[in-house]
């Protein structure tokens, strides 16, 4: 999924980015409102977050210039004015959500995935369907995998991971193929970076992280998922 | 707003003023009345010093015509004689003690003016009239003196003195005519008849001229006395204001006997008590009155000029506040989320150091959240300040709501040694201002942190019933005492005493409140044994399209 996000502060843009990349989307990242409205052009992203203020034109011009194209994607704000009269134009203007500064990893990871889902829901994509890891019920268009009665978050790119190895059953993937798979070809490879993104993912759908019943270790070789 | 506070303004200045002005009416007219009371006394007084003048004059006459009646024998030539050298005398007569005529003998000989006399007498002396009122206390000798003040008209005064002399008047003719009588020892009576236009011009050369300006009376000189007689004409009058035809006599009194028909009269301008002394004291008090109006006013404009100075600076404040906490937002975005970032990678290294770094990170993490919450209450406070919050409801399960708010607020909990039950009952999916409600339990869940630090349960529940959704927020720390339990949704309230060293602003309660009831509603606490136990009840509609979860 492509994300284009538009922010003029650059830590901001920058902590996002990383952010978005890191959940598995494929970040395009804009500095103003012109510069936003040319990357959509170029690259029509799944979905966009905007800043209310940007330089040259506004978070709102950028919104109100999309949906009169007629593109139905998400739209999420990204603003420091909490006043509602802001939030009624925003949405006015076809806006899906709203983030208000200050935030936190949590709460944008917590936004975006919700906007993702309805994304979801609203294309019914082959790749959604719901399958089975173990014990695990994952369901991609939620963004979830379910244990019984508990749910557990995930990320798209938990989801990409999971649905990799679901596919590849029994095989021992190597880091390079999961890289390539997941991640795309122009994302240069971090061993490090699937190593603790794998060590997160155990975390959360394993019962016992240390012994992970889901996706093992294959010494020397990468991971396996045994069905 | 600024309109009540003009109102209530107009209306502290307006009362007051209106009170005043009824005030000093009322004394004014006091005041006005009790001059003319005084003023009265005083013309009063004038007219009675008019009258005992006339009085004195009478009295000078009834020492001469004692004197006269007394020398007089009944031979008529001598009488005769007596009247002419008299010219104060138009007659003298004689009445036998039986009621006769002595003299002028009706059947003797008789001059012009003694028929005139007669014919003129005839009704006094046929009636009797005069005989009777000489008679009626003749078996007493008594003081003469008490004469002159019997009347005429006989009324009965059972009185010890018994005059042997006195005035009858009657009218006959053009007016009033006067008889001055004695009753000798031997019952005769001698009479003697005045004549009319000598003694009114002795009256009126008695009393001043009229046009003398009245040296030494100012208030006379402005004003004009009336004599009337017995028919109301004006007999003789003075002083320079000439009143309108009909004018009302401001003092009335009637003359003291043998005048008692005759009226004295003082009028005055109307408009004498305004051009005069009294008239100022009327002034006075006027402008006293438009003095202190003139002062309220002008307080009530300072006051209400301070009072909008206060509310433009409290807005500028506020305002203040606003600009800043937004400038805030940018940098303290950039903190929470780098300080995620670097506790994400610090938790997937592995290492001895690490331990220690994801302890201080959290402090930061957890810092700035906290800085986040109050740039977030103080925002919504001056929005609802504003009525400007206003709930955007989305599709949401409360139970969920909740974990998230918990799980933030978990290691500064777990920090503080409180244990964390959660018991779950409101997991259907339902249209909730998530904002909202992540803002109320954050604000229970901080007081929780901040009062409760140390004691050993954090319980809540969440229940769901139709389209209502109740969570209760239990601790048992030190609770609320009960004496302030009224008082701490107030905004700005705090419970300092007890707890000096807990920050806060005091406004976290009356945001949560206000939230609440906004969202159909309310926060209230609940009593309880031990700790604070608070209760959000929210109006949560079933969302139409379940997932089913």
């Amino acid at each position: 999924m492509k994300v284009l996000v538009a922010e003029d502060d650059p830590l901001i843009r920058k902590a996002v980015a990383e952010v978005l990349a890191d959940e598995g989307y494929q970040v395009l990242e804009a500095t103003n409102g012109r510069a936003a409205l040319e990357m959509f052009d170029e690259h029509s992203p799944d979905f966009v977050c905007l800043d209310v203020m940007m330089p040259e034109v506004n978070g709102y011009e950028v919104c109100r210039q999309l949906r009169s194209a007629n593109f139905d994607i998400p739209i999420i704000f990204i603003s420091a004015k909490s006043e509602e009269i802001d939030k009624v134009v925003g949405l006015e203007l076809g806006a899906d959500d709203f983030i208000i500064k200050p935030f936190g990893v949590k709460e944008l990871i917590a936004r975006i995935r919700a906007v993702t889902r309805r994304c979801h829901e609203t294309q019914a994509a082959p790749e959604t369907k719901t399958f089975r890891m173990g014990d695990l019920e994952v369901v991609p268009a939620e963004l979830r995998a379910r244990r019984g009665s508990e749910t557990i978050e995930l990320s798209l790119r938990d989801v990409q991971i999971l649905q990799l190895f679901h596919q590849h059953c029994g095989e021992v993937l190597n880091r390079t193929t999961i890289f390539d798979l997941v991640w795309g070809e122009e994302y240069f490879p971090n061993s490090r970076t699937l190593d603790q993104h794998i060590s997160r993912l155990r975390k959360r759908i394993e019962i016992r992280p240390d012994e992970p019943a889901l996706i093992r270790t294959v010494h020397g070789a990468g991971y396996r998922f045994d069905g | 707003m600024a309109r009540r506070q003009l109102v209530l303004l107009s209306l502290i200045v307006c009362l007051p003023l209106a009170l005043l002005a009824w005030l000093g009416w009322r004394v004014a007219r006091n005041e006005q009345i009790r001059i003319r009371r005084q003023f009265y006394e005083v013309f009063e007084q004038q007219l009675k010093d008019i009258d005992s003048t006339l009085v004195d004059y009478f009295q000078e006459r009834e020492r001469e015509f004692l004197t006269l009646a007394d020398s007089q024998s009944f031979d008529a030539g001598q009488l005769r004689e007596s009247i002419r050298q008299e010219p104060r005398v138009q007659q003298i007569f004689v009445l036998h003690p039986d009621g006769s005529l002595l003299h002028p003998r009706p059947d003797s000989s008789l001059n012009d003016s003694e028929r005139g006399f007669l014919v003129q007498t005839s009704q006094v002396l046929i009636d009797r009239d005069l005989i009777r009122l000489a008679n009626s206390t003749s078996n007493i000798a008594g003081d003469a003196k008490v004469a002159l003040s019997e009347r005429s008209d006989a009324s009965p005064r059972s009185s010890a003195a018994s005059p042997t002399h006195g005035w009858y008047s009657w009218h006959w003719g053009r007016g009033l005519h006067l008889i001055f009588w004695h009753r000798r020892p031997s019952g005769h009576i001698t009479g003697v008849l005045l004549e009319r236009s000598r003694w009114m011009a002795d009256l009126i050369a008695e009393l001043p001229d009229t046009e003398q300006s009245n040296s030494g009376n100012d208030l006379a000189a402005e004003a004009r006395i009336r004599l009337l007689d017995s028919q109301a004409d004006v007999a003789y009058q003075w002083g320079r204001f000439e009143p309108p035809e009909g004018a009302e006599a401001f003092v009335d009194i009637a003359l003291s006997h043998p005048l008692n028909s005759w009226r004295l009269q003082y009028l005055i301008t109307d408009d004498w008590f305004e051009t005069t002394g009294p008239g100022s004291a009327y002034f006075n008090i006027v402008s006293g009155i438009v003095f202190a109006a003139v002062t309220l006013i002008v307080l009530g404009l300072v006051f209400y000029r301070e009072y909008a100075r206060e509310i433009r600076e409290a807005t500028q404040r506020v305002n203040f506040v606003n600009q800043v906490s937004h400038e805030l937002k940018t940098p303290l975005t950039n903190i929470r989320m780098y300080a995620d970032l670097l506790e994400r990678d610090l938790d997937s290294v592995e290492g001895e150091e690490n331990g220690l770094a994801l302890e201080r990170l959290k402090v930061i993490v957890s810092e700035s959240q906290r800085l986040s919450r109050l740039i977030t209450n103080v925002l919504t406070f001056a929005r609802g300040q504003r009525d400007q919050n206003v709930t955007r409801p989305t599709t949401d399960r409360v139970d969920r709501v909740i974990c998230r708010c918990l799980e933030r607020f978990e290691p500064i909990l777990q920090g503080s040694g409180i244990d964390v039950h959660f018991d779950r009952g409101a997991d259907a999916l339902v249209n909730v201002d998530i904002d909202a409600l992540e803002q109320i339990l954050i604000n229970l869940l901080s007081n929780v942190e901040k009062y409760a630090d140390g004691s050993g349960r954090l319980e809540i529940v969440s229940r769901q019933q139709n389209d209502r959704t109740q969570i209760v927020v239990a601790d048992d720390g030190p609770g609320i005492p009960p004496e302030h339990r009224s008082q701490i949704f107030q905004s700005f309230f705090r419970v300092a005493d007890a707890l000096e060293d807990a920050p806060g602003t005091g406004i976290g309660l009356s945001i949560a409140r206000q939230l609440a009831r906004l969202h159909g509603g309310d926060l209230v606490l609940q009593h309880s044994q031990m700790g604070a136990r608070f209760c959000v009840e929210l109006r949560t509609p079933a969302a139409p399209d379940g997932d089913g979860a």
